[in-house]
């Protein structure tokens, strides 16, 4: 459904026979002409269309090891891991709709984002929960129809994605300017060397003998099935995207729009924060996209992972009223981050400013209490004082920034530089 | 090969062309020669022949003729009576499972386990002995199992070469189920390998030889078969080395031999009994079924097995509706109170088709008197159609054979099992290890290795039709004969559907003749011909029963006689109904005090 497939009706299996050791039965439990889902498509950020041919379920098969070689060719043994064999996968079949390598590797992160967003799978390539075959086959521009497609297998990640499709669209392309043809064939990435390399050729189609699976009963989905279901969909990225950069809604730019869309949490605790706790959308987007990603990705912070924050919705919501407000200031609030993050334990209302009442950080706008500190800086720097005003304005920044210091970041910048400016010019 | 024969076997059924080969009284046989397409009806028949109830019925005057030696009123006893007998103390199962065993021993020659397990059964009969507490309603109960059940601990061979050695780590659903409800395993039984097979002929560790035919002196005489491939399980029973069987029915294995061996042979509907742990031959065919020696044995043990599996995906759903309740239990202890049980009201059909042209002379007596007995009981007795009758056989043989063809798939002598005698690392290293440098050549060595396995470990029958079944279902082959199997077999599911909606049960034959002398037939097709009564409640999915109804002299051994057998076939998940009718049918057979002596006498090393 989230890929906008038509659902079937009845759930069916079919049985594939074939001999090989990373099937423990011999035959494979698949859906051959039943599939799950079909005639589907995914739209990619960048606005291409990718139609998906299918989405059928099948058995896993073993992990096969080759043992002295990266491929059985060669190989001295094999070690066959059983421990995934005959679980339940599922394989999505798109259409050559991808033009480049960089649209295929696109293509994979969509499609692993909507899994992730519907629960489907944690989508991790490195453990193995989603991986990829890709096909190549290239044509001069213009033509009709398709040339011998090229498998790739052991394409372990996006990045690679990319890389194997440009190496092979070089390759493919080479090979007709020298003029050779291309044979349908099955080749392996190496990520090493970065190049592709023969596996086998397909001697026409094998036969597999399909027949129904007659251990596993058909399935009916009830259409209210199916409906209620449907009823429970997520918001899908694509969705959520156009949704974000609406000029008459949230009118978010299309970087802020895509690191908050990229990962469902972000982006359910970026709606917390804005629907349920009154956030401004911008400044909320700005601080998770700017100090609370850095705080992540930095060394100096203890936690690493978005979902282990400990700054709630209603927390963000809260300290970027209090900026807004004048109630604290940016640098006080940048200040508090880290705690907020790595150890925070309120999470009621009022709690951040209750802390920051606490620690005596409320930011001071009172000018007679600014003007004070003005004074006190000014004389503390008699030869400046003279120097600024011999000419060299270039010091207003220098008395600012030592006014604000000796505050303790909690003077409004604003006031401190207009009394700052009075002072230098008035005496 | 196996799919010519298959098909000339249905152009035979249409066209009447097989040669006759039953040599049953001549009457039976000139009415069926004098008008060869027209179905029995039973009610013409019995005005037309003898067996009218204004004549001496055939039944009758057959037995006073032969006048067989009837065995002792001990061994007559039946299950259900030693069960209750355990209950009330009145029986030790330890000197049950001694009685057991040493039948076992004493008629070993037959060959009908292939693992026997002594000691193993005498312990825990001493422990059942000591117990006040009833396991269950089989406390002590002395049982064979077929060797296509998983047992965990005791090999489990499903009598292949290729499953010698196999000791597997689990139980069966059906075995567990009848441990639990405090039954003790005597022994595997011997069968057609993987269960292919209508004579326990097929074995990797030998056939099976039916007790009925020791009547015929030793030597020259031929012996004959048990039937299969439930063989083993049958002749158990038939001995007193068991007080039930568990055997699996996949397109008449429970069935045929029952009537072989003067049994009762209950196929459930299926899905009634999981096939978690059974020996898969064909998926959509294969059924857990019961041999005993009544029907009412045969109700409680079904009502031990029967219940859904969540191990089991086509196990069915709803709870199982018992059919040993106290009204079969007083039938079965007192022929009297069998006798009073009424049919009134229900409906008997007689489906024309059954009566082909192979249909042996007795069976069409048994098949008339059948009827007539459940017409006295009180039933109405009327014809009915099943048009697709004919190519219930072919349809049968293309969807075992493919579904065998891919269940069998997993023996390649890599992970279990027997392995060829060449070895992987031998067929890589040719021209030394590490030499292939292509997948391909990889490939052949792995395909040499597994065909090797293949070849070796599995019997000429199994592998007739595990070929068949591959090219049944390549794509050469597949619209022709598989997708014309499937279509055929929704076919005749609803023609036995719909004559099931006019009358309760079908009466039919079980086979065309008795049990056949134990030789391997010249053309192995010849032996299919046995299951044409019995693959039609197979493909439907329908409870079907035999029950031992007459002796009659048989057709291959002059002066013996055999067992004949009658098949009753119920609707999609009444077998309370079919045991009933199965039981009215019964106590007025009387067949159980008329099984000769020798037949559960006599020792046979």
């Amino acid at each position: 459904m989230a890929l906008q497939c038509e659902i079937a009706h009845e759930v069916r299996y079919d049985r594939k026979n074939y001999f090989y050791p990373d099937t423990p039965k011999n035959y494979q439990i698949t859906q051959y002409t039943h599939p799950l889902g079909a005639g589907g498509c995914l739209e990619l950020p960048s606005g291409r269309r990718v139609s998906i041919t299918r989405l059928h379920v099948e058995e896993d098969s073993a992990k096969m090891v080759h043992q002295g070689s990266d491929s059985l060719a060669g190989s001295t043994h094999s070690l066959v891991d059983f421990n995934r064999a005959g679980i339940p996968l599922a394989e999505i079949v798109s259409e050559p709709d991808m033009r480049s390598g960089a649209e295929a590797a696109e293509y994979g992160r969509e499609l692993q984002k909507i899994l992730r967003y519907v629960g489907a799978s944690d989508g991790n390539m490195a453990e193995g929960s989603m991986r990829l075959d890709i096909n190549v086959s290239i044509r001069p521009r213009g033509e009709e129809g398709l040339r011998p497609k090229v498998e790739v297998k052991n394409v372990n990640s996006f990045k690679s994605v990319q890389q194997a499709v440009d190496f092979e669209v070089v390759r493919q392309a080479r090979a007709y300017d020298a003029g050779e043809a291309v044979r349908q064939e099955t080749r392996m990435w190496d990520e090493k060397e970065l190049a592709s390399k023969l596996m086998r050729v397909k001697e026409g189609e094998s036969d597999y003998r399909y027949f129904p699976e007659p251990d596993v009963p058909p399935l009916a989905l009830a259409s209210s099935v199916v409906q209620a279901w449907r009823a429970t969909l997520q918001e899908l990225p694509a969705a959520k995207r156009a949704r974000y950069q609406d000029p008459a809604g949230l009118n978010l730019d299309a970087e802020t729009t895509k690191f908050l869309t990229d990962d469902l949490a972000v982006a359910r605790f970026f709606e917390a924060a804005v629907e349920q706790h009154g956030a401004e959308p911008k400044e909320a987007a700005k601080w998770l996209v700017g100090d609370i990603a850095g705080h992540l990705n930095g060394n100096k912070g203890r936690v690493k992972e978005f979902g282990k924050i400990k700054l709630t919705p209603a927390g963000l919501a809260e300290l970027v009223g209090l900026i807004g407000q004048g109630k604290i200031t940016g640098k006080i609030a940048k200040e508090l981050l880290p705690e907020l993050l790595d150890e925070w334990e309120g999470g009621e209302e009022g709690a951040v400013l209750d802390l920051v009442q606490a620690r005596g950080l409320e930011a001071i706008t009172d000018p007679a209490v600014i003007a004070a500190l003005v004074q006190k800086v000014l004389e503390a720097n008699p030869e400046k004082v003279e120097d600024f005003r011999g000419g060299k304005t270039k010091l207003l920044g220098f008395f600012v920034g030592m006014v604000l210091k000796e505050s303790g970041s909690r003077a409004n910048p604003e006031v401190v530089q207009s009394l700052t400016v009075e002072a230098l010019n008035g005496a | 090969m196996l799919l010519d024969v298959a098909r000339s076997l249905v152009n035979a059924m249409q066209r009447r062309l097989l040669p006759s080969r039953a040599l049953g009284n001549s009457r039976s046989r000139k009415r069926l020669r004098d008008g060869p397409r027209r179905p029995v009806d039973i009610r013409r028949a019995q005005h037309a022949c003898p067996s009218s109830p204004s004549s001496p019925p055939g039944l009758q005057r057959r037995v006073t003729r032969t006048n067989y030696s009837t065995q002792s009123q001990q061994s007559a006893v039946s299950m259900v009576e030693i069960a209750a007998a355990i209950r009330k103390g009145n029986a030790d199962p330890f000197s049950v499972m001694q009685r057991c065993l040493s039948r076992q021993q004493e008629t070993s020659g037959l060959n009908s386990f292939v693992t026997v397990l002594r000691h193993a059964a005498e312990k825990e009969a001493a422990v059942a002995g000591r117990h006040s507490v009833m396991k269950g309603p089989l406390h002590g109960i002395p049982i064979a199992v077929k060797d296509n059940f998983c047992t965990a601990g005791v090999r489990t061979t499903a009598s292949s070469r290729m499953l010698a050695n196999f000791v597997p780590p689990y139980s069966a659903t059906a075995v567990s189920r009848l441990e639990a409800s405090g039954a003790i395993v005597v022994g595997k039984t011997n069968m057609d390998e993987f269960g292919m097979g209508s004579a326990t002929l097929f074995s990797h560790f030998g056939k099976t030889i039916n007790p009925w035919s020791q009547a015929a002196e030793k030597g020259d005489k031929p012996r004959l078969a048990a039937g299969g491939s439930s063989g083993g399980s049958a002749v158990a029973v038939a001995t007193g080395s068991a007080l039930a069987a568990l055997g699996s029915d996949t397109g008449g294995s429970v069935r045929q031999p029952a009537a072989f061996c003067g049994l009762v042979g209950l196929k459930p509907t299926y899905g009634r009994v999981s096939r978690h742990g059974l020996i898969a031959y064909a998926s959509s065919l294969d059924c857990p079924g019961v041999l005993t020696r009544t029907v009412a044995d045969a109700a409680l043990v079904l009502d031990v097995v029967a219940g859904r599996d969540p191990l089991d995906s086509t196990c069915l759903e709803q709870p199982h509706r018992p059919c040993f309740d106290r009204t079969m239990e007083a039938a079965a202890s007192s022929r009297a109170a069998g006798l009073a049980v009424s049919l009134r009201g229900l409906k008997v059909g007689i489906p024309a088709e059954f009566a082909i042209q192979e249909l042996e002379g007795s069976a069409v007596t048994a098949w008339e008197e059948g009827a007539r007995l459940l017409r006295d009981a009180g039933a109405d007795v009327l014809p009915v159609s099943v048009p697709s009758i004919p190519l219930a056989l072919p349809t049968y043989f293309v969807i075992a054979c493919a579904e065998a063809s891919s269940n069998l798939a997993r023996y390649d002598g890599i992970r279990f099992g027997f392995r060829g005698s060449k070895s992987l690392r031998a067929s890589r290293s040719k021209e030394g290890i590490g030499s292939a440098d292509t997948e391909e050549d990889d490939q052949r060595a792995l395909h040499d290795f597994i065909t090797a396995s293949r070849s070796q470990g599995f019997g000429d029958e199994v592998q007739r039709r595990v070929i068949s079944g591959c090219r049944v279902l390549s794509a050469q082959a597949y619209a022709t004969y598989y997708e014309k199997a499937l279509a055929a077999r929704i076919r005749l599911r609803r023609e036995m559907n719909t004559a099931l909606s006019h009358v309760d049960v079908l009466l039919t034959p079980v086979t065309p003749t008795g049990p056949f002398p134990l030789t391997t037939p010249a053309e192995p097709a010849a032996l299919m011909v046995n299951d044409v009564m019995t693959v039609p409640a197979s493909l439907a999915g329908l409870p079907a029963i035999a029950v031992p109804v007459d002796l009659a002299p048989s057709s291959f051994v002059p002066g013996l006689p055999v067992p004949v057998g009658l098949q009753l076939i119920g609707r999609h998940l009444c077998e309370q109904q079919l045991l009933i009718v199965a039981r009215a049918l019964e106590v007025r057979c009387n067949f159980s005090e008329r099984i000769p002596d020798y037949v559960v006498k006599a020792t046979f090393t």
